[in-house]
C-alpha cells in the first residue's frame, strides 16, 4: 500500500518545535558526547541491588559446586570378567526358560540344562555369565553379593512373592546391584482393562521397592518352550547397554564366582581315606580387586581357607574384539562361543596341565568344523601349551591328561631365565665402558644362573674366592673405602636384587656372602652407618657430590631431576621421544623441507597453545582446587593402569588381575564339598583382606526388620551376612544413653535402632549386613530377614552393661550416720564401693563411707538426713554384661540337602520339647498387703491436764451409765395408723411378685431366641468356610507341586 | 632386668589364624610392628639363646609394655628364659599413655614404632615417654623432630607433633617427649622420585650438664666443613640447665638437609665420654655427606617408614627412589611380603657420574614400586 504523498510528513520549518528542536542540536554539538555508553551512565552499568546480585552470584557457584563428586581412582580392568547376570525368583516363575531363551538367543544354541554359570560372549568387547539362583535365603545371600545385574522374576499371574522382597531387601544390604524385573506368565491374564492394571500396580509397587523409573519387562507368550524372539531381543539390549555401579566392597575385595570345580586329590589317599581333606581347584574370572596367590580366601558356605596356587589359565570364553579379524559390529557364528562346565556346554577347557575338549551337547555335523576352527583361533596359546603338555583327544565327555614330567616351578624357571638374557645383553649393550666390570657382571650372571638352577653349591663356592684373589690384586690402595664402593655397588649393581631381597637360597651365591651374612645378623637398629673411615678430606671425593647442592652445576637440562622422573613414569613415550630426537637431529643438518618445517611449527603452535592452557586453567578457572584433585587421581590412575604393563613378573607385583581366568587351589577342603557338589548352588571365592581374618567383637547398629513378625531377644542366636561370610552368632543388644553408656536390652525395640554387640569376624566399619534367623529352609510364611544393620566399630573389648540394684538394712543410726548391712558380703566388697552413692527408697541420699569390721560386708554411711530402721537403702550400680564368644560359620554347601541348622534359640527347644517358660516364684507379682497402722492413744497425764488451760485440755467424754430419754422412750400408734401401714405392705408384696413373674416370661423368651440365632449363624459361618476352600484350591499356587 | 616375664593367658585360637614364625632378636621392632598392623600373630624363637644375657632385654620388655598399654586385646607370652615369645596382637587404641622407657636404649627405639603405628590407631596418640633422649644406636630425638616428622607430615600425618619437654643423656636418662599424632583413614600413595638439590642444611647441637662453651667448639668446626659445599647452613645451640637437663652430661649434635623437593637427609651423633667436640662434628659432618653421597630420596634410616606407607595405601601404584638398602630395610622388605604379601619392584637407575651436573654420589639409586595391599584403618570408629 501506497502512502499518500499528500498525507505524508512535513517537517517544520519554523515555529516552537522547529526552534526547541535547534536549540537541542546546537547544545548537543557543543558539549561533547561520551561515547562510551558506561561512562556516560555509569548508573545503569553499577549493581542495582548489592544483596541480590551476591545472592545469585552465590547460587551460582553453589549450583557449580555441587556438580562436583570427590573423585577416585578408576580400577576398572582393562579387559573386564563377563557381567555376572543372576535370574532371581520364585519357584516356577520361568527362571530357567529365559536363562535358556538368551543363550539361544546369542549363541543359537540350546541349553538343556541350567546348571551352575553359564559365560557367553554377547558383543565384540562383553560378555555375560548367566546363573540361575536358587530359592534358598543362602544362596540368595550368595547371588546377591556377586552378581552385577538382577533379572528379578515375578509371576504376573500371582504377584509379587516373599521372595522378591526378601531378595530386594538382601541385594540392598550388600551394595545393591543393578536390578530389572521381568514379568512372565501374562499370558495367562485377561487382556484387556485387568491385565493393565495387574500391569501398572505391579509396576509401581516394583518402582516403590527400586526406584521411580525402575525398568520392568513383560515377557508375553512362549513358544516351543522359550519366551518370545521379540521380547529376549530387546531384553538382551537392555542388558547390552547397561552400566554398572562400582561397589565399594567388590572394588575392594577380590573374588571369584566359580565356573567349574575339579577334585585334584591324590588318588593314592583318597584310596587310602575317602573322607581326606581334598585339594581341589576352583575355576572362574578373577572379578573386584587383584588376587594374590598367598592370600585366605572365604569359601562362601565352606568357610575360610588359604590359597596354595593360583595359576592363570587360557581364557576360555574370551571376548572377540581384541582380534580385530572382522571389522563388522555383529559377531560372526565362530565368535558367538558359549561356556559351562558344570552344565555341559562349551568347547575346549584348558586347565594347567592338560586340556579338555568336550564333544557332547554338539550337533554332530558340526562337531569336526568347530573343534577346528577353535583349535585355529587358539594357535598361539596352544604352540605355548604344546610346550609344555600333551594333548590327547578323548570322544565322549572329558578326559584329563596329565603331565608329571613338567612342574609348575621349572615351568616359570624357564620364562625367568629367558629373562635373564635378556637383560644380559642389554647390560652388554649399556656398559662397555670397563671391560673389567663387564667380567664381573658376567661372573655374576653365571652365578646366579647357578643359584637358580639349583645346581650343586662347589662351583658357586669356588668363583667368589676367584674374584677375592683379583680383586685383592687391583684396590690395594684405600682399602675400606673401596670396600664400602664395592659393596655399595655391588648392591646397586644386582640386577639379581629382588632374588637377593625375596630370594630364598640367597646364602648359596658366594658373591653376596658380605650382604647376606649382614642381613643374616640385622641389628634392630634403623641406621645405618656406611662405613667408618671416609676420605672427605680427598678434594676429588668432594667434587662427586658437588652437584647435590644447589650451589652446584645444573646440568644441561632445566631440572635434571624431572627428566630422570620422566623417564621413569613413562618409558615407552621418553623412548619415542628420544626417538624421534635422534632422527630429527641429522635430518636438521641436511635440509629442511617446507612440510616439515611446517609440522615442526605446528607443533611449537600446540606447545605454546598447553602452555597457555595450564596458564589459563591456573589462573582464570574458579575450581582450581578441584581440578587439581582431579589431576592428581586421573595421573595415579594412568600410573596404576600403565606402571606394572610391561612387566614379565607382573603378577608378581600385582596379583590377578580382575578380568583373568584362573584356577585356584586349595588344599585342604572338607571332602563334603566334593562329595555332595551340587551346581545349582552358587560357589564363591571372596578374597579376605587385611584383619579381616582377625575375631573380635564387632559394634553395630541394628533394627529389626518391619515385616519380621516379632522382636529379637537378646543373646538369642542370628545368622548374619556380612562381607562374603555368613556366620551364627548371638548378638548382645543395647542402647546408648546420654552419657555414652551402652545400657543392654532384653529385646530390640520394636521400631526403632539399636546398638548389637556380636563376635565374629571382623569387617571394616561402615559395612551393611542383613540377619536371619537360621539357615534351614524351612517353609516359613513369615518373612526370613531378621535385622539389618551396618558396622560402627571393632574392639576386642566392648562395654555393655545392666542396671544393678543392691539393697541393705541400716542396724544403728546416729544422726546422719547409720551403720548398714546386707548390701555386702565382704570387707573387700565394700571397700571397691568406698565414695559409692546411696539412696533410701524414701529418698534421702547418701555415701558409702568405710567398711565396718562386725558383720562381714557392714559397712558406714552417712546421709544428709536422718534415717529411720525401717529404711531400705539401695545402691544402684551397673554390671558389664560378657558377650557370648560364639560364631559358627554357616557350611550350608557342605550338607546333603544344602541346609545348615546351628544352634536353636530356648523359644525353639522349649517349642519342640513342649515345655512352657519356667516361672519364678519370687518374679511373681503379687496383690501387697499393707496393715493399717495401728496407733496408740494419747496419754495426757493427769497432772498435767491439771495445769493446762481450757482451750488445750483432752475434752474426752466419759462413755455414758444411763440411757438418754429419746432411747429410752416407746412409741405408741393409733389403730386406723396401723391399718394404713398393714395395707401399704401388702400392696407393695403383691406388686413386688407379678413383676418377678413378668421377668422370668420374659426371660425364658429371649433365651429361646438367642438359641435359634446361634443355629442359623453356624450354619452360615460353615458355609462360608465350604465357600472359601473352594476359593484358595483354586486359586492359590501349589508350591510343592511347584518346585517338583 | 632378666627376671621379669610377662605371663598372660593365651586363648586357643581359630584354626583358620596361622602362627607366624621368626628366629633371633634382631627383627624384634619391626615384626611386632608388621604383627600389630596385619593382624597376624607371630612367634619369635631362640631370641639371643646361645649368649650369656639370655633372651629378652629389659628395653624389648619395657616396649613390650608399651605396646600393652597403646593397645586392647594384646596377648604376650614368654616362655622362662625369655627366648620364646609368643605375640598376637590386639587393637591399636592409642590415647593419653605415660611409659617410663628402660635407660638402656634411648626413646628413639620406642618412637620410632610408635610413629609406624600412630596413624592405625582408634583414638588420637597423646604418649608421654620418659628416658633417654640422646644415646648411641638410635636416632636421637632431635632427628626425630626435625626429620621422622617432617617425612610423616609428607606422608599425610600432618599433625604429628614431638615436644621435647626434658633432655636426657645416656646413662642416667631423664628426658621427656610428648608425641601426638592423629589417625588416618586411608593412606595417600606416593610419587617421591626427585631429589632435587640441596638447598640448605640445618642442625641442632646440644649439651646438657656440660660446659657452654661446648656447642660453639661443635658448630664451629662443622660449619667448616659444609660451608664448603653450600653457605646456607645453620646449627642451632641448645644448651639445657637445671631440672631440663636430665641426669648426666653429654652433648649431641644433628644435621640434616633440605633440598628443593623437600627430601631430608639426616644424621645424628651423640658424644661420648671420651669424644672431643670437634671429632663429634667431624664424625657427624663425614657421615652426612656419606649419606649425600648414597642419594636417593629417603634418608637410610627412614626408608622402612617411607616403604611401610607405600605398602599400605589402597590399591594404587607407589615408587620411591632410593640409595643402597640397610640391612634392617631388606629385612623389613622381606617381613613386608610375609605379613602383607607385597613384593616390591626394584629396578637400578644409573647416572653418567662424569658428566657436570651429574655429579651425585654413587651414580645409582634404586626405584621401588610397589602396588599398595587395600590397607584401611578398621580401628577408626564409624562415628
Amino acid at each position: 500500500m501506497d502512502i499518500d504523498p499528500q498525507r505524508s510528513h512535513k517537517k517544520r520549518k519554523a515555529g516552537a518545535k522547529f526552534n526547541k528542536k535547534k536549540r537541542r542540536k546546537l547544545d548537543e554539538e557543543e558539549t561533547p558526547v561520551d561515547t562510551d555508553a558506561k561512562k556516560r551512565n555509569p548508573k545503569a552499568f553499577s549493581f542495582q541491588a548489592v544483596n541480590k546480585t551476591a545472592r545469585i552470584v552465590h547460587r551460582a557457584l553453589d549450583k557449580q559446586t555441587k556438580k562436583h563428586h570427590v573423585p577416585e581412582v578408576d580400577r576398572t580392568p582393562v579387559e573386564p570378567p563377563p557381567t555376572l547376570v543372576a535370574v532371581v525368583g520364585p519357584p516356577k516363575c520361568g527362571k530357567t526358560t529365559l536363562i535358556r531363551s538368551l543363550v539361544k538367543h546369542y549363541t543359537k544354541q540350546n541349553v538343556n540344562q541350567v546348571k551352575g554359570p553359564l559365560t557367553v560372549v554377547t558383543g565384540k568387547n562383553r560378555r555375560c555369565t548367566f546363573f540361575e539362583c536358587p530359592n534358598d535365603i543362602s544362596s540368595m545371600i550368595d547371588v546377591a553379593k556377586v552378581a552385577d545385574l538382577v533379572l528379578l522374576m515375578v509371576d504376573a499371574n500371582f504377584g509379587f512373592e516373599m521372595e522378591i522382597f526378601e531378595f530386594l531387601n538382601i541385594a540392598q544390604a550388600h551394595g545393591l546391584p543393578r536390578i530389572m524385573g521381568v514379568l512372565t506368565h501374562l499370558d495367562m491374564l485377561k487382556v484387556g482393562k485387568a491385565m493393565n492394571r495387574t500391569k501398572r500396580t505391579l509396576k509401581h509397587r516394583f518402582w516403590t521397592e527400586v526406584h521411580n523409573g525402575a525398568k520392568l519387562f513383560y515377557l508375553s507368550s512362549m513358544s516351543f518352550d522359550l519366551y518370545n524372539k521379540r521380547d529376549i531381543l530387546n531384553l538382551a539390549r537392555f542388558i547390552s547397554v547397561m552400566k554398572f555401579k562400582v561397589l565399594t566392597w567388590r572394588a575392594t575385595h577380590p573374588y571369584v564366582v566359580v565356573d567349574r570345580v575339579e577334585d585334584l586329590t591324590d588318588p593314592e589317599l583318597l584310596d587310602k581315606n575317602k573322607k581326606c581333606d581334598r585339594t581341589v581347584g576352583l575355576y572362574g574370572w578373577v572379578r573386584g580387586a587383584n588376587l594374590k596367590s598367598d592370600t585366605s580366601v572365604h569359601v562362601c558356605g565352606v568357610g575360610d581357607h588359604v590359597i596354595s596356587d593360583v595359576s592363570l589359565l587360557t581364557d576360555p570364553c574370551p571376548p572377540p574384539g581384541k582380534e580385530k579379524s572382522s571389522r563388522r559390529r555383529t559377531l560372526n557364528e565362530k565368535e558367538r562361543l558359549l561356556y559351562g562346565p558344570m552344565a555341559g556346554v562349551g568347547g575346549l577347557i584348558y586347565d594347567k596341565d592338560a586340556i579338555y575338549i568336550q564333544t557332547t551337547d554338539r550337533q554332530k555335523k558340526n562337531e569336526g568344523d568347530d573343534l577346528i576352527s577353535e583349535l585355529a583361533q587358539q594357535t598361539e596359546t596352544l604352540d605355548e601349551k604344546l610346550g609344555t603338555t600333551e594333548i590327547s583327544i578323548f570322544s565322549g565327555s572329558t578326559g584329563r591328561i596329565k603331565n608329571d614330567d613338567f612342574s609348575d616351578g621349572e615351568r616359570r624357571k624357564m620364562i625367568f631365565d629367558n629373562e635373564d638374557e635378556e637383560e644380559g645383553d642389554e647390560d652388554d649393550d649399556s656398559g662397555e665402558d670397563n671391560d673389567e666390570e663387564d667380567l664381573e657382571d658376567e661372573m655374576n650372571d653365571e652365578e646366579y644362573d647357578g643359584s637358580d638352577v639349583d645346581q650343586s653349591g662347589e662351583d658357586e663356592e669356588e668363583e667368589p674366592d676367584d674374584d677375592m684373589v683379583v680383586g685383592a690384586a687391583r684396590w690395594k690402595k684405600n682399602i675400606a673405602n673401596k670396600a664400602k664402593e664395592s659393596f655399595i655397588q655391588r648392591q646397586l649393581n644386582a640386577k639379581n636384587l629382588h632374588s637377593i631381597i625375596y630370594g630364598e637360597e640367597t646364602d648359596s651365591s658366594g658373591q653376596f656372602t658380605g650382604l647376606v651374612a649382614e642381613t643374616r645378623t640385622t641389628v634392630d637398629c634403623t641406621r645405618h652407618v656406611w662405613a667408618g673411615e671416609s676420605g672427605w678430606e680427598d678434594p676429588g671425593r668432594r667434587d662427586s657430590i658437588r652437584d647435590c647442592f644447589v650451589t652446584g652445576e645444573w646440568g644441561g637440562d632445566e631440572d635434571e631431576g624431572f627428566g630422570e622422573f620422566e623417564d621413569l613414569e613413562a618409558e615407552s613415550e621418553d623412548g619415542e621421544e628420544n626417538d624421534d630426537v635422534e632422527e630429527e637431529t641429522p635430518q636438521t643438518t641436511e635440509e629442511t623441507t617446507p612440510e616439515e618445517e611446517k609440522s615442526k611449527y605446528e607443533k611449537k603452535k600446540e606447545k605454546l597453545k598447553k602452555l597457555f592452557d595450564t596458564d589459563y586453567d591456573e589462573n582464570g578457572d574458579e575450581s582450581k582446587y578441584f581440578a587439581d584433585l582431579q589431576e592428581e587421581v586421573d595421573s595415579q590412575t594412568r600410573t596404576n593402569k600403565e606402571f606394572f604393563a610391561d612387566e614379565a613378573h607382573r603378577e608378581r607385583y600385582e596379583g590377578y588381575r580382575a578380568g583373568q581366568y584362573v584356577r585356584v587351589t586349595i588344599a585342604d577342603m572338607p571332602c563334603e564339598l566334593i562329595e555332595t557338589f551340587d551346581p545349582h548352588y552358587p560357589l564363591v571365592v571372596g578374597g579376605v583382606a587385611n584383619l579381616e581374618h582377625q575375631m573380635g567383637l564387632l559394634q553395630t547398629r541394628t533394627k529389626r526388620h518391619r515385616w519380621y513378625p516379632k522382636i529379637l531377644k537378646n543373646q538369642d542366636p542370628i545368622v548374619v551376612s556380612l562381607g562374603w561370610r555368613r556366620f551364627q552368632t548371638r548378638p548382645v543388644y543395647s542402647i546408648q544413653d546420654h552419657n555414652m553408656r551402652q545400657r543392654m536390652l532384653k529385646y530390640t525395640p520394636e521400631h526403632m535402632h539399636c546398638h548389637a554387640t556380636f563376635y565374629g569376624p571382623l569387617a571394616p566399619p561402615n559395612t551393611t549386613f542383613i540377619a536371619t534367623q537360621g539357615a534351614t529352609d524351612k517353609k516359613t510364611s513369615s518373612f526370613r530377614i531378621v535385622a539389618t544393620g551396618v558396622v560402627l566399630g571393632l574392639d576386642k573389648t566392648i562395654d555393655v552393661v545392666k542396671k544393678l540394684k543392691l539393697t541393705g538394712t541400716p542396724y544403728k543410726i546416729f544422726k546422719n550416720t547409720a551403720f548398714l548391712k546386707g548390701m555386702f558380703s565382704s570387707i573387700l566388697e565394700v571397700s571397691k564401693f568406698e565414695g559409692a552413692m546411696i539412696k533410701t527408697v524414701s529418698g534421702i541420699r547418701g555415701q558409702v563411707k568405710r567398711a565396718l569390721s562386725a558383720p562381714p560386708g557392714a559397712f558406714r554411711a552417712s546421709f544428709e538426713d536422718k534415717i529411720q530402721i525401717s529404711d531400705i537403702v539401695f545402691l544402684r550400680c551397673w554390671v558389664s554384661v560378657d558377650i557370648p564368644k560364639f560364631y559358627t560359620p554357616v557350611i550350608n554347601l557342605l550338607t546333603v540337602d544344602k541346609t545348615w541348622s546351628g544352634m536353636r534359640t530356648v523359644a525353639e527347644l522349649r517349642r519342640e520339647r513342649g515345655e512352657t517358660i519356667p516361672v519364678k516364684q519370687d518374679s511373681l507379682y503379687k496383690e501387697i498387703e499393707r496393715q493399717q497402722k495401728v496407733f496408740k492413744p494419747l496419754v495426757v497425764s493427769k497432772s498435767l491436764q491439771k495445769n493446762l488451760p481450757f482451750k488445750t485440755k483432752p475434752k474426752v467424754e466419759n462413755k455414758r451409765k444411763k440411757q438418754l430419754y429419746v432411747t429410752k422412750r416407746a412409741v405408741v400408734s393409733e389403730p386406723g395408723e396401723r391399718r394404713l401401714t398393714t395395707l401399704m405392705q401388702q400392696l407393695l408384696t403383691a406388686q413386688k411378685e407379678s413383676d418377678k413373674k413378668k421377668m422370668e416370661k420374659k426371660n425364658k423368651e429371649k433365651e429361646k431366641y438367642l438359641a435359634e440365632q446361634a443355629k442359623i449363624t453356624a450354619k452360615r459361618g460353615e458355609k462360608a468356610k465350604e465357600r472359601r476352600k473352594i476359593f484358595y484350591q483354586k486359586n492359590a499356587k501349589n508350591d510343592q507341586a511347584g518346585e517338583d | 632386668m632378666k627376671g621379669f616375664f610377662i605371663y598372660l593367658h593365651m586363648l586357643s585360637f581359630q584354626g583358620m589364624t596361622k602362627y607366624l614364625k621368626f628366629k633371633g632378636d634382631g627383627e624384634f621392632r619391626q615384626i611386632l610392628i608388621l604383627s600389630l598392623l596385619s593382624g597376624k600373630p607371630v612367634v619369635i624363637e631362640e631370641i639371643r639363646h646361645l649368649e650369656d644375657e639370655l633372651g629378652l632385654t629389659e628395653h624389648e620388655v619395657s616396649l613390650l609394655k608399651l605396646i600393652d598399654e597403646l593397645t586392647n586385646g594384646t596377648k604376650t607370652k614368654l616362655n622362662e628364659t625369655g627366648t620364646r615369645l609368643v605375640f598376637s596382637p590386639g587393637f591399636i587404641i592409642g590415647g593419653e599413655v605415660t611409659h617410663d622407657c628402660s635407660l638402656a636404649v634411648p626413646l628413639g627405639y620406642y618412637l620410632e614404632v610408635l610413629v609406624c603405628l600412630a596413624a592405625f590407631s582408634k583414638k588420637k596418640f597423646n604418649i608421654t615417654l620418659r628416658g633417654v633422649t640422646h644415646g648411641q644406636g638410635h636416632p636421637n630425638v632431635d632427628t626425630l623432630k626435625h626429620v621422622t616428622l617432617s617425612y610423616c607430615k609428607r606422608l599425610g600425618l600432618h599433625s604429628a607433633e614431638l615436644t621435647i619437654n626434658k633432655r636426657g643423656y645416656a646413662p642416667g636418662g631423664g628426658g621427656e617427649v610428648l608425641f601426638s599424632c592423629n589417625t588416618l583413614k586411608v593412606v595417600k600413595p606416593i610419587k617421591w622420585l626427585d631429589s632435587g638439590k640441596i638447598k640448605r642444611i640445618r642442625g641442632v647441637a646440644s649439651c646438657s650438664r656440660m660446659s657452654p662453651a661446648t656447642n660453639p667448639r661443635v658448630i664451629d668446626k662443622a660449619r667448616g666443613v659444609l660451608n664448603d659445599f653450600i653457605p646456607d647452613v645453620y646449627i642451632y645451640n641448645e644448651h639445657l640447665k637445671g631440672a631440663q637437663s636430665g641426669n648426666s652430661p653429654g652433648n649431641s649434635l644433628t644435621l640434616y638437609t633440605e633440598s628443593t623437593t623437600d627430601v631430608t637427609i639426616c644424621c645424628d651423633n651423640t658424644a661420648t665420654s671420651q669424644t672431643l667436640p670437634e671429632d663429634l662434628a667431624l664424625t657427624t659432618t663425614h657421615q652426612l655427606l656419606d649419606a649425600v653421597h648414597a642419594g636417593g630420596c629417603v634418608d637410610s634410616s627412614h626408608q622402612y617408614l617411607v616403604l611401610l606407607y607405600m605398602a599400605l595405601t589402597q590399591h594404587n601404584v607407589s615408587s620411591v627412589r632410593l640409595g643402597p638398602l640397610t640391612p634392617f630395610t631388606i629385612a623389613f622388605l622381606r617381613n613386608l611380603k610375609l605379613f602383607f604379601g607385597i613384593v616390591f619392584k626394584i629396578k637400578v637407575d644409573k647416572i653418567d657420574v662424569e658428566e657436570p651436573g651429574n655429579r651425585k654420589g654413587l651414580g645409582s639409586t634404586l626405584v621401588l614400586s610397589c602396588l599398595g595391599v587395600g590397607f584401611e584403618n578398621m580401628n577408626r570408629s564409624m562415628t
